[in-house]
């Protein structure tokens, strides 16, 4: 049978924005194939990059400097870690932090001892501290200390530690930010773009975290030896890869989608068109039906596995468990008809809950790499809205009725409807969401009022001429410039937007944020509040030594490994 | 000496000016143009802090005007501040920037004549920065700080490639700013921030304040 390749493909019509760009379904997205830490494993092993622990000057308590190195066909990559002792009491996820128990710098190359030295006065330090060029990323973790003290007091006593422990947190470590173009004086994103391994977006920032998951088993390890001696075994592999990299993410995050429209419009553009081809499929060969059954019974299983004390999110993951069971009843039979993948989305989008939808979505992508990984290569963007001065009124009035009526019909009169303000606190930057009638600052506040602005700006459009030029109009309206900019790069970029208020005192934040971090490929999101969220990245992933090794590359909605009981490692 | 320990990174260069802009006053487009000119000032080898400084300044002790009166002759436009103040080239180097853009578009040539700026040599700077597709710019200041912009999209714009050349650079080495102006460029960016209260530090962000799992 043929295998679906780009150059023999149909393509359905691409499910429009003010479907998929409302927070609702943004905020139930999950990670795809195309998602960023994907495309890097995908990369590294197509290209066969090799991993290398260069340096491991710790304490046996884990603490001191280490330097792990990726090495490409072209170039190499070093994660530069310092690991530290700190107070519980400073111990926090949270912006304002000024300790951690683990921070990182990503340097271009391979460091000399002079860069390391230089990272080890500035990388603990993080934002106070200063960085060059060769620093393309800056990190900071802090333990899972439960699981880590479990994990080192097992593994030094001569067995595994507890399985059922280890899944409830599924990391050793959870970063808290991972900082990357041009931060605090790291390299901008110009510096690396042109290069193949970093086309792809965020793969600075996506190789950071996956040597920190590989520096935490070895710290286990190492720990546990340095306390039990010849009784310690080593972490058990299967255990070692159901361990990913936690993160603490919070609202701070959100932002940043309102303020790159064009390259947020390519993320979700990538994965319309990979889902608009698979749909155009007229049949699904056997390879392909075996390979989604067998996924979506994984999924299954998944999201079994998936727990959160939030009771929301709870609520949604029972619902998927149920819709996920009658997808696979579904399969039995419904993929055996013509465009059978259209008739899967069809069927998802009648019957089940949006988080039952998105999740069926990227399931339909995963048998379907050759059709699709290419798309990875269209998910960046190397350039921000540029103004047309010579645009008439008429032209401006013409896009904003054709692309923004989600935003037109929103009544700002009510107070509710600019309840919520989101700005930069002077606490070290930390990005905030306040209360516009209970709290100081709304004047102060970040530009991501886009349905307010749009607006006001098609208000002001109606009293002036057709014929007045942007050039004239701006220049007698200069509040509107930022807005202008932003309407005349939608024509091309429909998926920027989000088309939701983000003012509004209902809005969830955690909505824009799952949004981002599914795009990053991350799962298990265990949300804590509106504002903030768990999430496990690279858990299931293959190991270093385990990259080029087939049976380890279908890693997407990791299981629980099997009880390895008291035995030592394997 | 260098005002930062390390030079800027273009990225840094982008958040700190755009939101100086507002910070003196400006409302955030403006700002994302001043922060495009700054760069493009880095790009010719020049010290972004040190030549915005003065703009800032002006602007946001209210000695320069964010008012354009505009006068036409013909294809020729003038522009001047309001009252006896100076044009802020916060406000009017964007201004003759999309006029030179609108007249590349309709293959117009343009003269623009710019009553006293408060830095004319920001103006440049944005004119550059706007990378107009094709023709000729020529700036010239018979007075002081006031300038003639003639534009000729006909004419062509000889390239030494020294553009990117410097773009390499400052992708590899930075921005390096001087300690007084870029005192002034951080002042401005400040008043951007939010003054920090327990509770916006206890319910303004998500995680506690101390997460000990």
């Amino acid at each position: 049978m043929q295998e679906h390749k780009p150059d023999n493909y149909d393509q359905l019509e691409l499910r429009p924005p003010e479907q998929v760009m409302k927070l609702e379904r943004m905020g139930s997205s999950f990670q795809t194939r195309l998602s960023f830490m994907c495309q890097l494993i995908r990369r590294m092993r197509r290209e066969n990059w090799r991993l290398e622990r260069l340096r491991f000057d710790v304490d046996d308590h884990g603490y001191g400097a280490s330097v792990y190195t990726a090495h490409g066909p072209k170039r190499s990559y070093s994660l530069i870690a310092f690991t530290e002792h700190i107070e519980p009491e400073q111990r926090t996820d949270r912006v304002i932090a000024e300790v951690w128990d683990g921070t990182f710098s990503l340097f271009d190359g391979i460091p000399a001892d002079a860069d390391v030295e230089r990272l080890r006065d500035n990388t603990p330090k993080q934002e106070a501290g200063r960085f060059l060029a060769s620093e393309l990323s800056l990190a900071r973790g802090n333990k899972s200390l439960r699981l880590f003290e479990h994990v080192v007091s097992s593994l030094a006593a001569g067995k595994q530690p507890e399985l059922d422990q280890l899944t409830q947190v599924g990391y050793l470590m959870r970063t808290t930010a991972v900082y990357g173009s041009g931060k605090f004086g790291c390299a901008d994103r110009q510096k690396i773009a042109g290069r193949s391994e970093m086309t792809a977006p965020f793969q600075a920032e996506m190789l950071v975290v996956y040597l920190i998951r590989w520096l935490t088993i070895d710290l286990v390890n190492h720990v546990a030896r340095a306390r039990g001696g010849d009784s310690a075994v080593e972490l058990n592999r299967d255990y070692a890869r159901y361990l990913g990299i936690g993160n603490s993410t919070g609202l701070g995050m959100a932002p940043f989608l309102v303020k790159y429209p064009m390259l947020i419009n390519n993320w979700v553009q990538a994965r319309e068109t990979a889902l608009a081809r698979v749909r155009a499929l007229g049949w699904a060969s056997t390879r392909e039906t075996e390979m989604f059954l067998g996924l979506v019974d994984k999924a299954e299983r998944f999201a079994g596995e998936w727990n959160v004390q939030d009771e929301p999110q709870t609520a949604r993951i029972n619902t998927l468990r149920d819709e996920l069971a009658d997808l696979k009843e579904w399969c039995r039979t419904g993929l055996d008809q013509t465009r059978p993948w259209d008739a899967v989305v069809r069927h998802a989008e009648d019957n089940y809950s949006v988080e039952g939808q998105e999740f069926t979505a990227a399931l339909v992508l995963e048998p379907h790499g050759g059709l699709v990984d290419d798309l990875g290569d269209t998910m960046s963007a190397e350039t921000a809205p540029k103004l047309d001065p010579a645009m008439t009124v008429a032209g401006l009035r013409k896009i904003i009725d054709e692309y923004y009526g989600w935003a037109l019909g929103m009544d700002f009169s009510e107070e509710t409807s600019q309840q919520r303000f989101w700005y930069y606190s002077e606490d070290k930057l930390e990005p905030r969401l306040g209360d516009r009638y209970a709290e100081p600052g709304a004047e102060l506040e970040m530009p991501v009022a886009v349905a307010r602005e749009v607006g006001l700006l098609r208000a002001c459009l109606a009293e002036r001429n057709d014929d007045e030029i942007m050039a004239s109009f701006l220049m007698a309206n200069p509040e509107f410039r930022h807005i202008v900019r932003r309407v005349q790069a939608v024509v091309d970029h429909p998926y920027g937007e989000i088309h939701d208020n983000l003012l509004d005192a209902g809005v969830r934040p955690l909505d824009i944020v799952r949004f981002k971090l599914a795009f990053f490929g991350v799962s298990k999101f265990d949300p804590k509040s509106d504002l903030w969220t768990r999430v496990n990245m690279y858990q299931g992933a293959p190991l270093p030594d385990e990259i080029m090794s087939e049976e380890f590359s279908d890693w997407i909605f990791p299981l629980k490994p099997a009880s390895a009981g008291s035995a030592g490692a394997s | 000496m260098n005002g930062t320990k390390t030079p800027l990174s273009l990225n840094e260069i982008r958040f700190f000016f755009t939101r100086a802009a507002v910070g003196a006053g400006a409302p955030f487009g403006l700002g994302e143009d001043f922060a495009n000119a700054a760069i493009w000032l880095a790009g010719q080898g020049l010290d972004p802090a040190e030549l915005v400084a003065p703009a800032l300044s002006a602007l946001a002790g209210g000695n320069s005007s964010s008012r354009i009166v505009e006068h036409k002759n013909g294809d020729t436009v003038s522009f001047s501040g309001e009252g006896d103040k100076p044009l802020s080239a916060l406000y009017a180097g964007p201004a003759i920037a999309d006029r030179l853009g609108a007249a590349a578009v309709a293959g117009q040539k343009t003269t623009i004549i710019s009553g006293s700026v408060d830095q004319p040599a920001l103006i440049a700077a944005y004119i550059g920065a706007a990378k107009l597709e094709r023709g000729l710019v020529s700036v010239s200041s018979a007075v002081p700080a006031s300038l003639t912009v003639e534009y000729d999209p006909w004419a062509s714009t000889p390239s030494d490639g020294n553009e990117a050349k410097m773009s390499r650079h400052l992708l590899e080495y930075g921005v390096n700013v001087a300690a007084g102006p870029w005192e002034t460029v951080f002042d401005s960016f400040r008043k951007c921030l939010v003054p920090s209260s327990s509770q916006s530090r206890e319910q303004g962000a998500g995680a506690g304040l101390t997460d000990n799992d």
